[in-house]
């Protein structure tokens, strides 16, 4: 099995580093995107499985980029998971509206990221192939 | 006989009859008091004047509607009882107050045959009856009737409390009686009962007639305004008095119905703005609580991921890997140490007002360590930090902790927003009379309207547009705070070249408030609007005649003395305590001439050397001029010490003289509109829209060629108002272009229709800043038409040669010349012989003929000091800071 790709958005850069090793030690390929619209440019060309997307960021907000993400054909398989440390229930609620298929709060362990998004790789590789 | 009729048989018989007593009443109630001033000075009402005081004046009236001795015979006037209902009904039921007033004065003039109606409306608040409406009345007798308020204690005096009863009243002069309407058995004769003197104001031979004073009763009975009218030689017979009355008890209850109205209308008002600003600070305070959270979560994060990765697997990790992760906890934590900080900072101001320390603060010392402080966060950014100063010291009077703080906020903000390679100044310098820091960064730059709201504490990181220089929603509030302790202001501009200024100056010297008792304030509003707006007049005063002391004084009439309101570079006991006689030192002098005193030198003058005033003279020049309202002198303006240790001169005089009469006005305003808050703070933006000129118009050079534009007006001939309003104009004619986007000023490329529209569009914007408090359209027409050629090319109107006010063709030079010698963006500066020959060159096409030469001598006049001003002077560049070695820089 090819090893997973994950995009992790944020424009903390010191989480977002921290999450790209931790997934890579799991043995995952990860790409950082700074902002929502970082995310759309690399996204086509990076063809993630998973987008771990954060959500107050500037330029484009997570919100949008879900949205935008949702609206495209191409993107609509990719697992997303929302991240923030907004997390009222409104603001949960908010983004699986958007269409993120799950919402972690900040702050986060890193293995219960782990043990969220690694399961979750496997599962869409089993019926997508 | 009808009683009523026989007393008017006598007025009949003698209509020359003049220059008997009673008529004062009228005459009084016409023309008012001498004078109406701001009744923010006014003491509290203990003495009633005598009618006999020297204040009534006869104003002009319209030429009275003589009604012929024949006339007489006919039947007195009055409207059949239909009409009468109609009229009632309409005025009883009416829904705005003053077509219903111009209603009933109308009708009393047209079908009732009185003249020189006025109907006054009791103003209860300041306890005033104030003229809203006329007929049979000239246009100036309406202007001074308009003007003229009647002091409703004065006037119950004098009818002694007959109006508080609510009677309606004929005042005869022939038979030297008051009339009671309701009663005429009961007329009395006036000497009986008149205050003493009154006799004597009632000589008016203009006036032959007798009056009629009708009260409007509201529902409790009080009165609520009255209608007095001059019944000509033809009185009102017994049935036309009683249809009066029962237009006065309809008029009565209009009057309540519409204030009712009115008050409602104004409640809903208030209501919707109050509950929007709730609604606004709700979700600013929510967004706070969304905003700290983020704040603190996400460091927090990060710290926590940190620590579980390296709890984790420290052993599999490299040494590199593990040093970098443990750098990045030390950082975050200093991170959330820092929101700590700010909330507690912010905890702290709203706990409760802080006590400013006025300690002397070196700005440039202050302005070093705070940089040296962050250098090596600088280096670590990758972003260049300097810091320039022409001043080996810059010393205001303020809190060295305060300062210190927004120091570090805006340099350390200016790092944030920064890219790698990018770079910050940071520049102490001086202007005028404020010490000016700047910060500048070449980072992501913030949207034009967003520059304002960066300031509002609690303002979001949420919306994506904003997140990316958000984070800084508290410091810069808090920033904006600690500048407003100092009485100095901090703005956000766009930087050449994209990145951000932010500017904070600050007085050099302390602006002082005198605190008014609670018993002439009580409402905390309206003394936060009077505070605001006499820290603008001050700001005003002192930026634009470039002085370091300036005082506002208010003659204090309870005790007959002129008090400092308010001043900068005064000491804080001075401003409270000082209290001038009529006629002492030279503010007092001023007071009691009403003439504007300037002292060239104070060392040799015979009248003023040595003199007593209170006041601590900085140079040997001074400046003083009156606050003249209606010919009276209500306070006194001072400024000393300029910059340029300068004496003053008539230049300063016109300016100042110009600034006093718009004050004034603007006092005025403040009065009047006491009751609204929302046009209080209409008359503070006004005055705040004259102060941002003043800020952008400083340079010595631009002072230059106001100088010149006010000696080519003298040299025309033009009259002393118009040379005040010409002084005043020459320095303030680009107030709109403040309003005019700085980023299509700045543009180098050629505008488009529509930006040239709205640039060309600042004449107007310029025109209605000022507008309200401009006393006359002088200023207005020079200013809307500066941009109008002399062959008709120009704008707004196109206006061509003569038809172009002297002032804005004036102007037009001035503009020019300023223009010309500088450096645009799309052209750079000219020598001062090309722009003379080119001013020359446009004379008869852009430039007046007549004018341009005038302008050219009085502008060769003052070329060498324009040259010594455009030449680069090496001494007065900014001087690079050398912030000492830090540990990671490589220079």
């Amino acid at each position: 099995m090819a090893a997973p790709r994950i995009l992790v958005v944020d424009d903390e850069q010191p989480l977002a580093r921290i999450l790209s090793f931790a997934l890579q030690n799991e043995g995952c390929t990860v790409e950082v995107a700074g902002d929502g619209i970082d995310c759309m440019n690399k996204i086509t060309r990076f063809e993630p499985d998973c987008v771990l997307m954060d959500i107050m960021m500037p330029k484009l907000d997570g919100l949008e980029t879900i949205r935008l993400l949702r609206q495209n054909r191409l993107h609509r398989g990719i697992t997303i998971i929302a991240i923030s440390a907004k997390a009222t229930p409104a603001a949960q609620q908010a983004a699986l509206d958007a269409g993120a298929d799950l919402f972690i709060k900040k702050p986060f362990q890193i293995a219960g990221v782990i043990a969220e998004v690694m399961p979750r790789l496997t599962a869409g590789d089993a019926s997508d192939r | 006989m009808d009683p009523m009729l026989v007393q008017l048989g006598g007025i009949e018989g003698a209509p020359e009859l003049v220059g008997l007593a009673v008529l004062v009443v009228g005459a009084w109630l016409f023309f008012g008091r001498g004078s109406s001033r701001p009744l923010f000075f006014r003491p509290p009402r203990s003495r009633v004047k005598g009618l006999g005081s020297d204040e009534v004046a006869v104003a002009p009236v319209a030429p009275p509607r003589r009604t012929r001795l024949a006339d007489t015979v006919d039947a007195a006037p009055r409207v059949d009882e239909r009409r009468l209902d109609e009229i009632a009904h309409e005025l009883a039921t009416a829904n705005e107050l003053g077509s219903m007033l111009s209603r009933l004065a109308q009708v009393a003039y047209e079908e009732f045959g009185l003249t020189q109606v006025v109907v006054r409306v009791l103003n209860t608040r300041a306890r005033i009856f104030e003229a809203q409406a006329f007929a049979g009345l000239g246009p100036e007798a309406i202007a001074t009737a308009s003007t003229r308020d009647i002091p409703f204690d004065d006037y119950d005096q004098m009818t002694c409390r007959a109006l508080s009863l609510g009677k309606g009243w004929r005042v005869s002069r022939h038979d030297s009686a008051w009339i009671d309407l309701h009663d005429p058995e009961r007329d009395r004769p006036a000497e009986a009962w008149s205050p003493e003197g009154w006799k004597a104001q009632a000589m008016d031979a203009r006036d032959p007639g007798d009056r009629i004073v009708l009260p409007l009763r509201d529902d409790q009975q009080a009165v609520s305004g009255y209608l007095c009218a001059r019944t000509g030689t033809l009185f009102p017979d017994n049935a036309g008095v009683f249809q009066l009355q029962v237009l006065a008890g309809a008029a009565g209850a209009g009057l309540v119905t519409s204030r009712l109205r009115s008050m409602l209308q104004r409640r809903e008002l208030e209501y919707a703005i109050v509950s929007e600003q709730l609604r606004e600070s709700q979700s600013l305070r929510d967004n706070f609580v969304a905003n700290v959270s983020h704040e603190l979560r996400t460091p927090l994060t990060s710290v926590k991921a940190y620590a579980e990765t390296l709890a984790r697997g420290s052993e599999t990790m490299d040494a590199a890997t593990r040093r970098e992760f443990v750098s990045v906890i030390e950082h975050e934590a200093e991170r959330l140490d820092q929101v700590f900080d700010d909330l507690l900072d912010v905890a702290h101001l709203e706990g409760r007002a802080r006590r400013v320390a006025r300690d002397q603060v070196d700005l440039v010392a202050l302005v070093r360590s705070a940089c040296e402080g962050e250098r090596s966060r600088f280096d670590e950014a990758g972003v260049d930090l300097r810091v320039y100063t022409s001043h080996s010291e810059v010393v205001v009077q303020g809190d060295p902790v305060g300062l210190r703080q927004v120091l570090g906020h805006l340099i350390d903000n200016a790092r944030k927003f920064t890219p790698e390679d990018g770079r910050v100044r940071v520049e102490v310098g001086l202007e005028r009379a404020s010490a000016v820091i700047v910060v500048e960064d070449s980072g992501v730059g913030i949207p034009e309207n967003e520059l304002t709201r960066i300031f509002e504490r609690f303002y979001q990181v949420d919306s994506s547009a904003t997140r990316a220089y958000g984070g800084q929603g508290l410091g810069l509030s808090l920033c904006r705070e600690i500048v407003g302790w100092h009485h100095g202001r901090i703005w956000a501009e766009g930087a050449v070249g994209g990145g951000t200024r932010l500017v904070v100056q600050l007085p050099l010297r302390g602006l002082v408030v005198r605190h008014v008792p609670d018993d002439v304030i009580a409402n905390t509003t309206e003394r936060v609007h009077w505070e605001s707006f006499l820290k603008l007049a001050i700001h005003l005063l002192s930026d634009l005649t470039a002085t370091r002391t300036a005082s506002v004084m208010l003659v204090d009439s309870l005790h007959g003395v002129l008090r400092v309101e308010a001043a900068i570079g005064l000491d804080e006991d001075v401003v409270q305590n000082t209290m001038v006689g009529r006629g002492e030192g030279v503010s007092g002098r001023v007071w009691s001439s009403g003439e504007s005193i300037l002292v060239p030198d104070l060392d040799g003058d015979v009248d003023f050397s040595g003199l007593g005033d209170h006041v601590n003279y900085g140079t040997r020049s001074l400046l003083s001029v009156p606050l003249v309202w209606d010919d009276e002198v209500i306070g006194v303006l001072n400024v000393n010490s300029r910059y340029d240790g300068r004496s003053f001169d008539d230049d300063d005089r016109l300016l100042l003289e110009a600034l006093a009469d718009r004050l004034v006005l603007a006092l005025d305003h403040f009065d009047r509109y006491r009751a609204s808050y929302l046009r209080l703070a209409s008359v503070e933006s006004g005055v705040r829209a004259m102060l941002d000129v003043g800020r952008e118009r400083q340079s010595a050079l631009r002072e230059v060629f106001a100088r010149v534009g006010v000696e080519t007006g003298r040299r025309l001939g033009l009259e002393e108002d118009y040379l005040r309003a010409l002084a005043y104009a020459v320095r303030t004619y680009d107030l709109g272009l403040s309003e005019v986007s700085a980023r299509i000023l700045r543009k180098v490329s050629p505008l488009s229709r529509e930006e040239r529209e709205r640039i060309q569009d600042h004449v107007h914007l310029g025109t209605e800043l000022i507008a309200d408090l401009e006393p006359s359209t002088m200023v207005r027409k020079m200013i809307l038409h500066h941009h109008e050629n002399t062959d008709g090319t120009g704008y707004p109107d196109g206006l061509r040669g003569e038809a172009i006010p002297v002032g804005a063709r004036i102007l037009r030079l001035v503009d020019a010349t300023c223009a010309l010698l500088h450096d645009r963006p799309f052209r750079s500066a000219m020598p001062i012989r090309s722009v003379m020959r080119l001013i020359e060159e446009g004379a008869g096409t852009m430039y007046c003929p007549r004018i341009g030469p005038v302008f050219l001598a009085s502008l060769r006049e003052q070329e060498d000091t324009i040259e010594t001003l455009l030449a680069p002077v090496i001494d007065d560049a900014p001087v690079e800071i050398d912030l000492g070695p830090s540990s990671a820089s490589t220079n």
